[in-house]
This record gives structure tokens, C-alpha cells and sequence, in this order.
């Protein structure tokens, strides 16, 4: 087995533009543009940027609830039989090619479909954003945290009721709240029954879909108290998809930063915090408002806005609000390049800022 | 954690109470603070009250309930009197047994038209609004057509084509009403579609089926219900409507609108007395009025208690 | 520091289908002239009420219950302020926008869909300035006159001008009635004998009929042939919306004008909302999380555009939000607030420094920061229903230090150092 539990390799989600009587296809909205993405067992990666940026996407895309245009997603297979299926899709003769093409059906995720999917629901989760989106308001507490068990069979009734009580325990509730409606719970309490309902099979990945940003400062506190308590415990892998730099900070081991479907860099937590190489990933960091008073910190302020995903600018992304751009930027598209280690950069001109 | 803690309080003050009960139990309390809910529920269980015992209050004669008696051919209706305590209509048709008979017919006619179209609508809506793509573009398109003709029109000429009659207006009404809810089921099933906890359903394995049987329509049912219950009435009214044009059940059958049918001319009586027939349209008149109002009044009550936007939270 | 406006002890309650929500416990804030003062707490904590309160645009089912809402224009208050809770509808049209312009949090659904953003920002101009705006035009019409030869253009443009004095002095005799009734029921304001209440009412009216008079006087504006003398003015208030828009940083401000709101991103949007709220120079500018739904880059932006505007052309700024990182990047004082009652207010220096009451000093200690730690403490519980509020101090049922006394009385806010306000009977 390998250490990465999820590699993603130059995945595209394009959504279509209709328009026109026929609803001819006019455009693609760009939402995931090429995304290269490796996720080691039990570490817990931040996926940080701006909204529209393509990273709730990237994420629904893993766990198969969009269906990818383009790209492969491997989950849990060994690094060797990725590598050999990456080399025989990327080779130039056509037939090793179209041998790729057949092993890469068995493993890549994208193209599993009905009953093959079924293991996979048990293996990956997903907690929402807003708790109050995301339970069934017609359903007791008990079912919306057993409906995965009760979906795939897992279990008989008594273990399964069993199960639940476990699970409300573990997120830090009691047994008699099985038996009320979501309406009766705040935030935070509500933010628990889903993280319960995600951990009910058993999975060995989650993905954390922006978790604490419907909720109140302390109630975050407690929420991502609980969230590195069960990874530690459960040895879960985590995808923590947020907007908030300084939650990521604080729950990250590593952080990828996305911009406009791409990834503008990726690196460990102190990579990204202490040795910024991206331009947009200084703004980013810049822009935080830090809650001491004391401490000012320089700000970059960004110009303008970040540009449609139906046309995003050529070169690389960036370019129109970088105030380093130059002609290069605005005509070749960077690769993610190894700066140090584990430290990934895709700009031109890092080495020179 | 310590969050237990606090709500313990709480806890104890709460009845064990099954909480679905509790639930419905909240629902009726809102639903019963109405005043108009209550008049619409009044008139409704009246009606059912009488559609039950309908052969105990007017107790059948021939061999079919629903064919009014008449004692004697005498075209001028008389008024109430003793043996017909509402009068009667031309041919001395007897009004009370009509009504009474009458109302078991408007609930057969209301609510089985009103089932099959909520069948129709429900399984065809569901079709449309989850799976999308060509089988909603096909529905969709036919419910367009459905309303590009005029309804009262459709209904007439396909009750002839059919063949008059009773069964050929439920028939005809089953067959035009059902555009209505696929429309709406649709429209719920498409916003629910992108609910975050249908997709939690989803990464949880669940079915297609299970999606939409135990997420989707649980929470989409109701606002079909509410236009439901207000079509019992209309439907009534509609089928009343075709008797009245000649399309429905025969002459003599207790049907209210045939009645009002019967009664087109005896509107406006002799000079010296304008008045003197109106017991023959006023009351099956009122009748048909009173039971619409009780169902809209009704529906009107459901979409105060079940929209969820008037709901707590 | 000169007092702006102040609430003392307000109570504002929700009459909702489940009870009464008692949304605001007695709630005591005071923002002077020039500062930028912050209300900072979790949702539902009543900081929103708090501004709708001192607006006076609480949404039914709620009410003003208790309290007194002051005013210190240096008008006609004499230093002792107006009490705003005790005037007219039209007393408090003339003073919303005018005096204090309010943000909100949607910058999407402040705007008029249908109407384009230079309408909008007119019409700001048009309640509001008028009279500058009607002498400036007025002013252009004669240097036109002047320079210009063509006969029946000229005669025109002097039936134009006519036009607009009339206009110009019809709007002054109303500022000056107005300004009459106001002086008079400051005056009455505190006498309690059956005459002068009589009087008091009266005015009220009075002024509310007057409002009635100008609009219909408005509408005339509006029709056939008649409003195209209007043109004039509009060119000239969109000179001057084109030069708010320039300052407000919004790129190419000649076009902006003629788009409608659903072709700007949410950050231009709220640029356009706060060009509204200035477009009359208001003394005190709300801003209800204005930030809140916009990314980090684009909330650095706008923060620093209200930063820069507070140095130039607005005098205070009470700014609302949950971020405490905000706060501490923008405000000089702030309220913290929680189910209804106002905690403590302090300097942000020394709130972040030194904070007192227990609630903010968990608040604090929940927020992630820069620097590395390990685990974040949290505040147990959660936040109370509001119907069924916990007595005395709302915040006992979860403070770690709760004493007989919290549950049983209010606490007063009281000065515990200079400037350092805290109602808790931990400091007293």
C-alpha cells in the first residue's frame, strides 16, 4: 500500500453554459482546470481560496458527487500500479496507450458506477458546510445519522441503533437526543449530527466542506476540538476545504492554495505560513485580519476582482492582479514546481521574489 | 461534551411524548388557531357526516340511490312542503334527497379525480424533477400542451368522444388534471435536488429510489397536498359545471350539478311573483358554493401550518 | 469626546408565534464623534437589533419596549440630545440617510435589481441634497446663458432656470418649516402638561402632512413634457455620482452608471452601497458586517476603502460585526455582546489586552491565531433561547466563575477603569 490514500491527476470539472433556444452549448464554466493533488494517509490537507475558486468542486469530485470531465482519481491503490497506469496513459504509442486505458478502469474512481461505488460510500465522507442545509428536516436524529448504514445494508436494526448511540457519544452528545428533530438543535449540535452521520461507516477519509464557517467563534472552537480528537482517534485522513487561512492554520498538517480551478501552491503548514512563495498566496495570508491589535502587519491589497471561470486569463491565472506579472506570466501557463521538500510553486518568478 | 450538560435542564421538562406526535401535535395546535380553518373543518366534516349516513337521512328507494325519486310529472317545482322538506325541482324531483345524495357524489367524484391526478403527477414529476435530461424534457413539453388548450373546452369535447356520462367527466378530469402537480413536484423536486442533505444521502450510498421516496418527497409532499385539497373543490365545481352543460350524469340524477341544470328555468319566476321558485337554484347552488369554500378554507389553513417558512426557525 | 449618539437601557422584544423573543436586555452604548466604534459578538446575540433599535427599522413583530435612543446633532439638542424614540416617522426619515446611512451585509439585496446603479446612487442625492444640487445647476444654466447665442436654446434654457429656483425655493420654505416645528418640539419635548402634549402631537402631524406635500409636489417632476427640465439636474448629479464612484476606487465610473447591479461582483456591489450611504455625507456611517460574504482579498479591500473614508468624509463609523480579527484591525472602541446584554466595552486595545468579563475573555481564547497552539479552549454550552432567556446575567448558565448572584440579578455595567466598561459582578 501506499501512503497517499488520494491522488488526483490533472482533474477537469468544466460545468456547460447553455444558451440560445436549442440550449446549444456556448461555454464551459471552468471550475476545476487541471488540479494535480496527492492525499498522505491520516494527515489532514487544507484546500484554501477565494469562493468561485473551484475547491468545494474539486472536493465534491472526489467523493463522486459530480462527475469529473476529465482526469483520474485513484483511491487507496499502491503508488506502483498508479505510476505504470500514468505512464501507459501519458506514453506515445497508441496501444500502451489504450492498455492504460483498460487498467485504468478498474481503479481510477471516476469511472466507478452504481453497485461499484458502494464501497467507496463507505470510505468517504463528507461533512457540510451549513448543518442546516445539509439534515433532512423530517427525519429524526437516529435516522439522518444511520441512513448510510440503512443505505448500504450494513447493518440489522439493533446494531444499528447500537451504533448510533456510539456515534452520538463520540461527537459529544447523548443518547437521548436520537429521538428529536434537527429543527430542535443549535448550530454546533447540528454540526455534530452530521460529523456523526459522516463517521457512522466507518470511513478512512472525510472531506470537511468549509465545517465551521456557519458557526460562532466558540462554537468552532469546539467543533474543531472535536474534529482533531476523532482524527486522532479514528486515524481519519481529512480534506479540509475552507476560506478561513486561520482555521486552516490552526487544524492543517499541509495547505493547498487554489486559485480559478488551479493550484497555486501547496506545501506544509510553515511552508505556506513562514515561506510564502506565491504572490497570491502573500495576498491571501496578508489579507487575514489578525485578532490582536498589536501586531500590524503590512497589507497587500489586491486590485479587482477574480475573473470569470468561463474565460480565465491566459498565462498564468494571476497575471491581471499580480503586481509582479510580467510578459511571461501573461503568456505561459506555470507548472506547480518543487521549491523545497514538499514545498510546490506555480509562478514564474518565485525564485526572484 | 459539557454541551450535555447544560441541556440536561431542558430534557427533564419535556414530556415522552413520541416526537413524530409531538411534531403533528404542533402542527394542529397552529393549524386549529385559526378561526377560518375551523369554519372551512366544520363545513367539511358536515358534508362527510352527511355523505356517510346518506341513506339514513334520505333513505333509497329504486335499485340506484344516486336517481332521485319524483312523485308525478308536474313541470313546475313545488316549494317545500312536508313530504319534500326542501321543495322539489320540474318533475317533482326532491331536492333534500338530491343534496344529500348528491354530496356522496361530489366526494367520489372530488377525491378519486384528486388521487389519481396526485399519482399521476407525483410519479411523473419525480421522473422529470430527479433524473432531468430527455424524460423531464418530454414531460415537460406534454404538461405544456395540456395547458395550451382551454380547459373547459378539452373537457367537453373529449367528454364526447368518451361518450357522456358520469364515469367519462371523471375519466376526462383524471386526464386533464394531473399537469398541475407534476409542474409543482417538479419545481420542489428541483430545488430540493441541490439540498446539501440530499447529497449527504448520496455519498452515503443511498439509491436513487431511497433518495427520492425518503428525502425528497417527505419534504416536497405537502405543498402538492395543499393545491390538492383545494382542487377537491374545484374538481367538484368542474364536474358540476359539465352536468350543467348536459355532458354529465341523466336527467334525474342526484348529481348537484344537475340539479342546478334542472332548475335553469325556473331562475326567475311568474311577474306577479319574480321570487317563487328559488329553492330550486339557490339551494344546490349554495351547496356546490359552501363545499368549495369549506375545502379552499381549508387549503388555505394547510399552507399557513405546513410552509416552512412560517414554521418555528 | 463629544457624545454622537447614545443608547441608554434599550429593550427591544419580538412578539413571535412561540413566545416573546427578548431580544435585547437593556442594552447601553455610547458612540462619540470621530471614532469608529465596534459591536462585536455571535449571531443572534441582538448586535443587528441593537443598530435597528437606534435606527428605529426594528422589523415587525418587534418593538422598542424600553429605553431611550439619543441624539447629539448640536442642532437644536442643546447638549443634552434628542430623544429619537419619542419623535415622528418623518423625524426619523430625515435623519436616516441623512445624518446616518446604514450598510448591510447583502450588498446584493440592498440594491434594486431593475433600477441601474446611477439611478440609484442619484436618487440618494436627489432625498438628500437637493438644494446643493439645484444652486450648482442653476449656476450652470447662467454660465450657459451667457455664453451661449442661439436664441430659442437660450430661451430654453431661462424657462429651465425658472423652473429650478422655483423648485430651489419651495424646498427652502419646507427645510425652513421643518426646521420651525423641530425647534418647537425640542422645546416641548419634556413638559408633560395636557396643552403642550396637545401642541407636541400636533407638530407631529403637521410634519408628517408636510412630508405628504413634497411628495406630491415630486411627482410632478415626473410628468410628460414637464420632466424634461429635470434633465439638467440629473447631469449634474451624475457629475457628481461619477466623482463618488472615482473615489470610492470603482473601475471605469464613467460606464459603471448605466450597468445594473447583477453585472458587478459582490465586492463592487457593496462599493456601490457604500457610494449610496455617502452620497449625503452622514455624520455617522453603519456598517451591519459589511464584509461578511465577501472573500478575504476582496474584505481587505473594501476595509481599507472604509478606513480611508473614515479619515476623509465620514465623521464615525459604527461598525457590526463577528470577526474579532476586524475589530481589532478597525476599531478604537468596542461592545462585546451576548443574548441581548452588552458585556463590556473597552478601548480594542485594552479589550484584547486585558479583557474582564468572562464571556469575552472565552471569545478570545477561542479564536485561532497566528502563533502555533495546541488545542483551542472553547466555551461550553451553547447560546440560550431567547424566549425563555436564563435570569440575572444571561451568561451564567456557561461562565466558569457564576456566583449565586449572577443568577439571580442583573449586573450593572459599571466603570471598572477608565474608559472600561464591564457588567459583572465578578469586578464589583
Amino acid at each position: 500500500m501506499s501512503n497517499n490514500i488520494i491522488e488526483v491527476r490533472e482533474l477537469k470539472k468544466y460545468y456547460p453554459v447553455q444558451g440560445g433556444v436549442f440550449k446549444r452549448h456556448i461555454a464551459d464554466v471552468k471550475a476545476v482546470d487541471g488540479v494535480n493533488l496527492a492525499i498522505k494517509k491520516g494527515e489532514c490537507l487544507g484546500l484554501v481560496g477565494e469562493s468561485g475558486c473551484g475547491k468545494t468542486t474539486l472536493g465534491k469530485t472526489i467523493l463522486r458527487l459530480n462527475q469529473a470531465t476529465e482526469g483520474r482519481i485513484y483511491f487507496n491503490e499502491p503508488e506502483e500500479k498508479v505510476e505504470e497506469v500514468e505512464k501507459l496513459l501519458s506514453s506515445e504509442s497508441r496501444e500502451e496507450r489504450s492498455r492504460g486505458q483498460k487498467l485504468r478502469q478498474k481503479i481510477d474512481i471516476t469511472k466507478f458506477y452504481g453497485r461499484k461505488l458502494l464501497p467507496l460510500r463507505q470510505k468517504i465522507q463528507i461533512v457540510f458546510q451549513d448543518p442546516s442545509n445539509s439534515l433532512n428536516p423530517r427525519m429524526l436524529v437516529k435516522g439522518i445519522i444511520a441512513e448510510p448504514l440503512i443505505a448500504q445494508k450494513l447493518m440489522n436494526a439493533r446494531e444499528i441503533e447500537k451504533r448510533v448511540i456510539e456515534l452520538l457519544y463520540t461527537v459529544g452528545m447523548a443518547k437521548e437526543h436520537m429521538m428529536r428533530y434537527p429543527h430542535e438543535f443549535s448550530g454546533g449540535q447540528r454540526q455534530r449530527i452530521a460529523i456523526a452521520r459522516a463517521l457512522a461507516t466507518y470511513p478512512e477519509f472525510v472531506l470537511m466542506d468549509e465545517p465551521t464557517s456557519a458557526l460562532d467563534v466558540s462554537v468552532q472552537a469546539q467543533i474543531l476540538n472535536l474534529l482533531q480528537k476523532l482524527q486522532a482517534d479514528f486515524k481519519l485522513t481529512y480534506l479540509f476545504v475552507t476560506h478561513h487561512l486561520l482555521v486552516v492554520k490552526h487544524i492543517s498538517n499541509r495547505i493547498a492554495v487554489m486559485y480559478l480551478g488551479k493550484i497555486m501552491e501547496t506545501g506544509t503548514t510553515d511552508d505556506i505560513f513562514e515561506d510564502t512563495h506565491h504572490p497570491y498566496t502573500r495576498a491571501l495570508l496578508s489579507a487575514i485580519p489578525i485578532p490582536d491589535p498589536e501586531t500590524k502587519m503590512e497589507k497587500i491589497i489586491l486590485t479587482g476582482d477574480v475573473p470569470n471561470p468561463v474565460n480565465p486569463p491566459k498565462g498564468c491565472r494571476f497575471n491581471p492582479r499580480c503586481k509582479y506579472a510580467k510578459t511571461v506570466c501573461r503568456e505561459a501557463e506555470p507548472e506547480l514546481e518543487k521549491a523545497a521538500g514538499n514545498h510546490f510553486v506555480a509562478c514564474h518568478r518565485w525564485k526572484e521574489l | 461534551m459539557n454541551e450535555t450538560v447544560v441541556n440536561e435542564r431542558e430534557e427533564k421538562e419535556k414530556i415522552a411524548v413520541h416526537p413524530r406526535l409531538q411534531e403533528f401535535l404542533f402542527s394542529t395546535r397552529r393549524f386549529l388557531k385559526n378561526p377560518l380553518t375551523i369554519i372551512g373543518l366544520v363545513i367539511i366534516i358536515l358534508f362527510a357526516l352527511i355523505a356517510v349516513f346518506a341513506p339514513l337521512i334520505a333513505p333509497p328507494h329504486g335499485s340506484d340511490p344516486y336517481r332521485i325519486p319524483h312523485t308525478g310529472w308536474k313541470m313546475t317545482p313545488s316549494p317545500p312542503s312536508d313530504i319534500h322538506p326542501l321543495g322539489t325541482l320540474e318533475q317533482q324531483y326532491d331536492i333534500f334527497y338530491g343534496v344529500v345524495w348528491g354530496t356522496r357524489l361530489a366526494f367520489r367524484i372530488g377525491v378519486t379525480v384528486v388521487f389519481a391526478n396526485l399519482l399521476i403527477g407525483i410519479i411523473l414529476g419525480a421522473l422529470a424533477g430527479y433524473y432531468g435530461g430527455i424524460a423531464d424534457e418530454i414531460i415537460m413539453r406534454i404538461t405544456d400542451m395540456f395547458y395550451a388548450i382551454p380547459f373547459l373546452v378539452a373537457a367537453m369535447a373529449l367528454v364526447v368522444a368518451i361518450g357522456r356520462g358520469l364515469k367519462a367527466v371523471i375519466i376526462v378530469l383524471i386526464i386533464l388534471g394531473w399537469p398541475t402537480y407534476t409542474r409543482v413536484i417538479r419545481g420542489e423536486i428541483l430545488v430540493l435536488r441541490e439540498k446539501d442533505y440530499i447529497l449527504a444521502a448520496r455519498a452515503g450510498g443511498a439509491s436513487s429510489l431511497r433518495i427520492i421516496f425518503k428525502h425528497i418527497l417527505p419534504n416536497s409532499i405537502y405543498s402538492v397536498l395543499i393545491i390538492a385539497s383545494m382542487n377537491i373543490g374545484t374538481v367538484v365545481l368542474t364536474a358540476a359545471a359539465l352536468s350543467f352543460l348536459g355532458l354529465g350524469s341523466e336527467t334525474g340524477y342526484a348529481d348537484w350539478g344537475q340539479m342546478v341544470a334542472m332548475s335553469r328555468n325556473w331562475i326567475v319566476g311568474p311577474a306577479d311573483n319574480r321570487l317563487a321558485f328559488w329553492y330550486v337554484v339557490i339551494i344546490p347552488g349554495f351547496v356546490i358554493a359552501m363545499f368549495v369554500l369549506g375545502w379552499n378554507l381549508l387549503g388555505d389553513a394547510a399552507r399557513d401550518v405546513f410552509d416552512p417558512k412560517m414554521r418555528r426557525r | 469626546m463629544q457624545k454622537l449618539i447614545e443608547a441608554r437601557d434599550v429593550y427591544t422584544n419580538f412578539f413571535t408565534f412561540e413566545g416573546v423573543v427578548k431580544a435585547l436586555n437593556g442594552v447601553s452604548i455610547i458612540v462619540n464623534q470621530g471614532e469608529t466604534y465596534g459591536l462585536v459578538g455571535e449571531s443572534g446575540c441582538g448586535k443587528s437589533v441593537t443598530v435597528r433599535s437606534i435606527m428605529r427599522i426594528v422589523q415587525s413583530p418587534g418593538r422598542i419596549v424600553g429605553g431611550k435612543i439619543l441624539l447629539f446633532l448640536s442642532r437644536e439638542d442643546k447638549g443634552q440630545g434628542i430623544d429619537i424614540l419619542k419623535r415622528s416617522e418623518a423625524y426619523m426619515e430625515s435623519i436616516r440617510g441623512n445624518d446616518i446611512s446604514m450598510i448591510f451585509q447583502e450588498a446584493s439585496t440592498s440594491l434594486n435589481p431593475v433600477l441601474s446603479i446611477g439611478y440609484q446612487v442619484a436618487e440618494s442625492f436627489l432625498l438628500h441634497r437637493l438644494d446643493e444640487m439645484l444652486k450648482e445647476t442653476i449656476d450652470t444654466l447662467k454660465a450657459e446663458i451667457e455664453s451661449g447665442k442661439l436664441f430659442i436654446t437660450g430661451w430654453w434654457k431661462k424657462f429651465q432656470g425658472l423652473l429650478f429656483k422655483a423648485e430651489l425655493k419651495g424646498l427652502e420654505r419646507y427645510t425652513d418649516m421643518v426646521a420651525g416645528i423641530d425647534r418647537r418640539l425640542y422645546e416641548l419635548e419634556d413638559s408633560t402638561d395636557k396643552i403642550s402634549i396637545d401642541e407636541r402631537n400636533h407638530l407631529n402631524r403637521k410634519r408628517d402632512r408636510l412630508k405628504k406635500t413634497v411628495f406630491v409636489v415630486q411627482c410632478v417632476r415626473h410628468l410628460p413634457f414637464i420632466k424634461h427640465y429635470g434633465k439638467k439636474l440629473h447631469k449634474t448629479i451624475r457629475i457628481h455620482v461619477i466623482d463618488l464612484l472615482k473615489e470610492l476606487g470603482v473601475p471605469n465610473p464613467q460606464n459603471v452608471p448605466d450597468m445594473y447591479p447583477h453585472e458587478l461582483s459582490g465586492g463592487m456591489q457593496q462599493r456601490i452601497v457604500i457610494a449610496i450611504a455617502l452620497a449625503c455625507h452622514p455624520k455617522l456611517l453603519i456598517a451591519d458586517e459589511p464584509t461578511s460574504n465577501l472573500d478575504v482579498t476582496i474584505q481587505a479591500q473594501i476595509i481599507d476603502l472604509i478606513k480611508n473614508l473614515k479619515s476623509t468624509s465620514i465623521a464615525s463609523v459604527l461598525f457590526i460585526t463577528h470577526d474579532l480579527g476586524l475589530v481589532a484591525e478597525m476599531c478604537d472602541r468596542v461592545t462585546v455582546m451576548y443574548a441581548g446584554d452588552a458585556c463590556e466595552t473597552a478601548a480594542v486595545k485594552d479589550l484584547f489586552k486585558e479583557p474582564l468579563h468572562p464571556y469575552t475573555k472565552g471569545l478570545l481564547r477561542s479564536v485561532p491565531k497566528l502563533k502555533a497552539q495546541k488545542e483551542l479552549e472553547s466555551i461550553p454550552g451553547t447560546v440560550p433561547n431567547l424566549i425563555h432567556p436564563p435570569s440575572g446575567c444571561r451568561f451564567h448558565p456557561r461562565c466558569p466563575h457564576a456566583k449565586d448572584i449572577c443568577s439571580e440579578d442583573k449586573p450593572p455595567l459599571t466603570e471598572h477603569s477608565e474608559g472600561h466598561f464591564i457588567a459583572c459582578y465578578l469586578y464589583t
